[in-house]
């Protein structure tokens, strides 16, 4: 007989980041600006970041879900895709997925490093989360094709005009996540 | 037939350099030099604005240690303005300054170091890496991560934000210290006292392992450069310049910071973009000196603090009075932190901490001004001249890395002609050459660890340029 899986509160953390100084770069950082006044993200904790860095997985570990917020130059300036990131071991502390419970697995092979320490990618991220505090959430990358990165501190008109997308999708992430975790998780007796 | 051996790019560099090392006909290495082959241009892109822009321009210079910057500069323009910032404002930007010391600290040792310290400098790169600490070593992970979030956290609420923050200005500090955040930095102390500690503890269990590098890694005889107060302890902040040679005796002590072109000069090199300082009573190029936080510690009597004064004669007891090898920068800029945080307690504990003014306010009442603080890697100097407009005629910044400049080449000669023999470019060669210049821990470090895998490429030329060997991952 299994105990019963404990209720796990839905923490959700929205990290917009990019170089503000570099004209589109900063597309993640202008969005989690815009984000952070959003009513439909009220109970969401919204950052804006020069860069993922390490000391953000303790941050992580503690969410359910991680949305990401960054630039693409693989995609049409003001393009804006929804992608899920590799597993980093999965799921959050709510799942079977802590270290030495049988679902438990490592972090994918792309969470490894080959970045450096100067860039910490997403993957990276995770995997530190899972490996230092037992737990990396749900992770999620929404990312806007960008046109210029020099210098410069707005945005280009056709991607500062994707910004309202970029929340649109942030909160229909938000919201199916919330509905998710509240169908999944029964109370304790 | 004499070859070069060239390592290009020395992996993610704050900027770009690479590393040349001439073999003769032997094959022994007869020379190497760090070339930094990125051009930045503060000194020149700067002229022409108003002086009080200078802080946030300068620091932009660095997204690792923008609060060194913003506080030499912030100096600089206080000298032009004739003020002294008032002494909470002062303690303030200590405090900020501080805050960068540990987190800027924490990132060379706990990132950038400990994979080569816990797994060998020829472990598997695929396990040499911050994942493979976690794994390994999951408490020395948490305090790295712990300790620069905090002094992060710190610079934060003083300032206004981690990177490029607005909060010190000419004068002093934008705005006093509110209770609240004094209690909440506070909190953090016990914990990163706690977390320095215990590194600092398994450093010193482990450091036998390391004799051979010891011995190797820039291990020379040359002067060491720092800021001391009227006690002789360090100061990162104010104080006086102090230089020592070797043996520890003083060429010079109480030396207003702002006269240091009377005693340092600069030399250009046609091969790097990274000007050489020298120390002027011994000429160039034998005038070497170090600074940071090795240098700190030879040159200052103690620092000044408990905890850290406790280390500090630990260390002198294991490496010497003054410390010669470059790889105990690793176990000084621990000690650096214990003695940052310690200092950062010892401010917000005082009496008028919270006092409300913090800002001294003039206008332009001189044509030229400098500052001088210590930044995580060593003493920095901002230089400017200014017209009756306050408008920026002249800069000249003196930045740790370039004080450090020849030592760091002598450390990759060094290390190059210890692991180099005859043709092959061998990856214990790679990636001591490499580890070396992270013991300075140059504002190109961050590039200098691969988290996994070093993106690098070397190759053995001929004279003629023919490619005899090359290697690259």
């Amino acid at each position: 007989m299994t105990s019963p899986r404990p209720r796990c509160p839905t923490r959700v953390l929205v990290i917009g980041y990019g170089n503000a100084l570099r004209t589109d770069d900063g597309v993640g950082w202008h969005a989690a600006r815009l984000l952070a006044g959003d009513p439909r993200l009220a109970d969401v904790v919204v950052v804006a970041e020069h860069q993922l860095a390490p000391e953000l997985a303790f941050d992580l570990s503690l969410a359910s879900l991680v949305v990401l917020l960054d630039a693409s130059t693989e995609t049409p300036a003001g393009t804006v895709t929804v992608r899920p990131l590799a597993a980093a071991g999965g799921g959050s502390a709510c799942a079977d997925n802590r270290p030495g419970s049988p679902g438990a697995s490592r972090p994918s092979p792309g969470a490894t490093p080959g970045a450096s320490s100067h860039h910490v990618g997403p993957e990276l991220l995770l995997a530190l989360a899972l490996e230092l505090y037992g737990s990396a959430p749900e992770a999620v990358v929404v990312s806007v094709g960008i046109a210029e990165m020099g210098p410069g501190e707005a945005l280009t008109p056709r991607v500062a005009a994707a910004l309202p997308a970029v929340a649109d999708a942030v909160a229909r992430l938000v919201a199916e996540h919330e509905a998710q975790m509240a169908g999944e998780a029964p109370e304790l007796a | 037939m004499s070859r070069t051996i060239v390592i290009d790019p020395v992996t993610r560099i704050e900027g770009h350099s690479k590393i040349t090392i001439q073999l003769d006909d032997r094959g022994e290495v007869v020379d190497a030099q760090f070339h930094v082959t990125q051009f930045r241009g503060f000194e020149r892109i700067t002229q022409g604005r108003p002086v009080h822009e200078m802080p946030a321009l300068m620091a932009r210079i660095c997204g690792i240690c923008p609060v060194s910057h913003l506080v030499a500069s912030a100096k600089a323009v206080d000298d032009i303005m004739a003020v002294e910032p008032t002494p909470t404002g002062a303690d303030l930007r200590r405090v900020i300054n501080l805050g960068q010391i540990v987190q800027s600290n924490a990132l060379s040792f706990f990132h950038l170091s400990s994979p080569d310290l816990l797994f060998g400098f020829d472990a598997d790169p695929a396990v040499r890496n911050i994942i493979g600490v976690a794994r390994h070593s999951p408490q020395l992970a948490k305090d790295g991560i712990g300790l620069r979030k905090w002094g992060q956290q710190i610079i934060e609420w003083v300032a206004g934000k981690r990177i490029h923050p607005e909060g010190i200005v000419p004068g002093g500090v934008a705005w006093p210290l509110t209770a609240e955040v004094r209690d909440r930095i506070l909190a953090g102390v016990p914990e990163a006292i706690a977390a320095v500690e215990r590194a600092i503890a398994w450093y010193k269990s482990d450091m036998l392992r390391w004799e051979e590098e010891a011995a190797t890694f820039g291990n020379f005889r040359s002067a060491f450069m720092g800021l001391v107060d009227h006690y002789g302890h360090v100061d990162h902040y104010g104080g006086w310049l102090r230089v020592v040679d070797a043996d520890g005796k003083i060429l010079a002590d109480r030396v207003e910071p702002k006269l240091f072109n009377d005693y340092i000069g600069e030399a250009v090199e046609p091969w790097s973009y990274l000007k050489s300082t020298y120390w002027k009573a011994m000429g160039y190029p034998d005038g070497i000196y170090r600074v940071g936080p090795l240098a700190r510690l030879n040159v200052a009597d103690r620092t000044g603090t408990p905890r850290a004064d406790e280390e500090l004669e630990k260390f002198r007891w294991r490496v010497g009075r003054v410390a010669g090898s470059s790889f105990h920068y690793h176990y000084a800029r621990l000690i650096d932190t214990l003695h940052a945080i310690e200092k950062i307690e010892e401010l917000l504990r005082g009496p008028d901490i919270l006092d409300k003014h913090v800002r001294s306010f003039a206008g332009i009442n001189r044509n030229e001004g400098i500052g001088v603080s210590e930044a995580p890697r060593g003493t920095l100097m901002h230089h400017y001249k200014v017209d009756d407009d306050g408008i920026v005629q002249w800069v000249n910044l003196v930045i740790a890395t370039g004080h450090n400049n020849m030592a760091m080449n002598r450390a990759v000669l060094q290390v190059a002609r210890h692991h180099v023999k005859g043709e092959t470019i061998t990856e214990p060669m790679l990636n001591r050459v490499e580890a070396v210049i992270r013991c300075y821990d140059p504002c190109l470090s961050c590039s200098t660890h691969a988290l996994g895998q070093m993106a690098l490429r070397i190759q053995l030329l001929a004279p003629n340029g023919k490619v005899l060997d090359e290697l690259a991952r």
